[in-house]
């Protein structure tokens, strides 16, 4: 009876031991895989055009982007014009400029300045960009054709109003397109 | 033939991809939208008038100058021609004499449906002893007097500004005589 008793014993303690061993070859086995990422990309060069007040001039709305808004405010004939803004007058009409900046900047090209052009989407009254008038779109104004990146440009911005022109809101979009030269 | 052909179609392909490449302008687009509210205004001026006394100074502006000049009542021409000289006219009344002399406003309008306006005067310092007045209305200093209601824009409205200094009594010791007379127009 002990016989078969310690019998008992010395199996177990064997399927203990081999199972101790197949797990500890378990652990040394650890299964891995491998793959590869072939990452490609095609770098291409490109500008950004924003807009930046002037010290001078305006203030913008949003400062800094592409879309941004110059409002003159308040403005009339014998009226003081209101700050950032200079006004002359004629028998006629009377003008009310501000200047504002623009900037381009340029990545991943040899171009070394860029060409501005410039439109207005709806007409009505005479805007100008450095003394030059805006046409209405599709013609365009060549604002400069030697634009240079990464500072700020400063362009004035002028708006004629004719002393018949009836009170009330007045207003248009510019729409710019800077190009690499 | 065949590596000569894929030869022809790899070159092909790569003059046209530099075609591309070259004529690909790289641009950037901005908006600036631009706003402005208009409001009416008028402005006033004065200036010389045709018949009158220069304006000493300020001629074209809002601020002018009117020197009569020496005036007298007796000792001089106006108490025989009532004429004084550079326009000034004078009149000999009863105890008093008067010196006047046109002189224009012109009132501007734009961006405004106005079709006339309204004309004040207001004397700036309190004077006992002398009338003033102004084309027929005594301006005092205590408050404004109307010269016109139906004054109109753009054209030289010629007004006579009259003096009257008494001869006798308060008022009539010699001296210089000034004052400031504020005008203003008002849109209809």
């Amino acid at each position: 009876m002990a016989s078969k008793h310690n019998s008992v014993q010395w199996r177990c303690l064997a399927a203990i031991i081999a199972a101790m061993v197949l797990a500890g070859t378990a652990r040394a086995q650890q299964p891995t895989a491998q793959g590869t990422i072939n990452a490609t990309f095609i770098f291409q060069s490109g500008i950004a055009l924003v807009f930046d007040s002037a010290p001078s001039g305006v203030q913008l709305s949003a400062n800094g982007t592409s879309s941004a808004t110059l409002n003159f405010g308040t403005i009339g004939a014998f009226l003081t014009p209101p700050a950032g803004v200079t006004q002359t007058n004629t028998s006629n009409d009377f003008t009310v400029s501000s200047p504002f900046d623009v900037r381009v900047d340029i990545g991943g090209s040899n171009s070394t300045s860029y060409t501005l052009t410039a439109s207005l989407a709806s007409g009505g009254l005479t805007y100008k960009i450095d003394n030059n008038t805006v046409p209405v779109a599709p013609s365009t104004l060549r604002v400069t054709t030697t634009g240079s990146y990464a500072t700020n440009v400063q362009h004035t911005l002028s708006l004629t109003i004719l002393n018949t022109t009836p009170a009330g809101a007045v207003g248009t979009t510019i729409n710019f397109t800077a190009t690499a030269n | 033939m065949m590596n000569l052909k894929l030869k022809v179609v790899t070159i092909a392909t790569l003059l046209l991809l530099g075609v591309i490449g070259a004529s690909a302008q790289v641009t950037s687009g901005g908006a600036l939208a631009v706003s402005a509210t208009v409001q009416g205004s008028i402005n006033l001026v004065f200036n010389s008038d045709g018949s009158g006394k220069a304006l000493t100074s300020g001629a074209g502006t809002s601020t002018a100058t009117l020197d009569f000049g020496t005036v007298s009542a007796y000792g001089s021409t106006c108490s025989t021609t009532g004429v004084l000289s550079g326009g000034v006219t004078c009149t000999l009344g009863s105890g008093n004499f008067t010196v006047s002399t046109p002189f224009d406003v012109q009132v501007s309008k734009a961006n405004s449906a106005s079709t006339n306006y309204t004309l004040t005067a207001q004397l700036g310092t309190t004077d006992n002893a002398n009338t003033w007045k102004v084309a027929g209305a005594t301006v005092v200093s205590g408050s404004a007097a109307t010269i016109t209601s139906t004054g109109s824009y753009g054209s030289n409205a010629s007004n006579t500004l009259a003096l009257t200094i008494p001869t006798t009594g308060t008022g009539s010791t010699p001296g210089t005589i000034s004052n400031t007379l504020n005008f203003t127009a008002t849109a209809n």
